[in-house]
């Protein structure tokens, strides 16, 4: 069951992000799905997320480096390649190339996944992009 | 070693070393050929100075093990990370200001010790909590909004 929980969530990097398949979020997330992390929910939830990444950066690609699944779990944590070509976070684009690192845990119920939790340095991103942080904190 | 023994080792990293504190633990369960990529750190030592730099920003950090997976030689953590930011951190003065934040640990383990691993969390979102701001460097015109 592991490894089919695993094969379904790589769907979503190889299927709906690379592929740009639209169509396939209904087959991968449960009509249940929630990301209470971002208040997205249903399969139109996880599609905003990927269309979000795609107005900034068209050209977004996902490389899967590793995953490691347990009961109804499933971590995977993917290299992610995209030039910056559209606004981001209220940026505007850089057309810079920037390469960062996500990992996702996803749990899996009845071959759909139904929770998600992402985790991305986006400091790396915004260092790529050619921002940083100010220290405007006061004490 | 079952997944069930590689986590306790992983947890007590978690709980024991960057919780507590007790640096000399890190000796039990790091192998001394363990090869951080990220960071370039090496050893125990590598992983000693990695707690010590953060436990110098965030002098009260607690780390809250919220789950663990694990499969083959491979164990994920992810934990809530709460600390007072009390000291210079990334080459940012000290706060004061108390960040709340997950964090994900994928570690991988030979003979009950740790010989690699990856770890990530929102930097950003952390200096964003801390009351920094992202900062437009190349354009003046920025709009930037946080999350």
């Amino acid at each position: 069951m592991t490894e089919e929980n695993k094969k379904l969530v790589r769907r979503f990097f190889d299927e709906l992000v690379n592929e740009r398949k639209s169509g396939v979020a209904e087959e991968i997330f449960s009509p249940n799905f929630s990301m209470p992390q971002l208040g997205l929910y249903g399969p139109e939830g996880a599609k905003s997320m990927v269309n979000a990444i795609w107005a900034a950066f068209p050209d977004a690609w996902d490389t899967i480096e590793e995953q490691v699944a347990e009961g109804d779990t499933v971590m995977t944590r993917v290299t992610v390649r995209g030039t910056n070509l559209g606004e981001w976070q209220g940026l505007p684009p850089t057309g810079k190339s920037v390469v960062w690192t996500g990992v996702t845990i996803d749990r899996v119920i009845d071959r759909k996944i139904v929770e998600r939790l992402v985790v991305i340095d986006w400091l790396a991103v915004m260092k790529q992009l050619g921002y940083s942080m100010a220290t405007t904190a006061t004490r | 070693m079952t997944i069930e023994e590689n986590k306790d080792v992983v947890r007590r990293l978690f709980e024991e070393v960057v919780s507590n504190g007790e640096l000399a633990v890190v000796d039990e369960i790091v192998a001394s050929d363990f090869f951080w990529p990220q960071f370039g750190l090496r050893g125990p030592e590598g992983v000693k100075q990695w707690v010590r730099t953060f436990r110098a920003a965030f002098p009260d950090v607690h780390d809250t093990v919220e789950e663990q997976i694990a499969e083959g030689d491979m164990v994920m953590t992810r934990a809530t990370v709460k600390g007072t930011n009390l000291g210079e951190w990334y080459g940012m003065p000290s706060t004061g200001k108390v960040a709340v934040f997950p964090a994900v640990g994928i570690d991988r383990l030979v003979d009950g010790k740790i010989v690699e691993r990856f770890a990530i969390f929102d930097l950003a979102g952390v200096l964003r909590q801390l009351g920094h701001e992202v900062l437009a460097s190349s354009t003046p015109t920025r709009t930037e909004r946080t999350s």
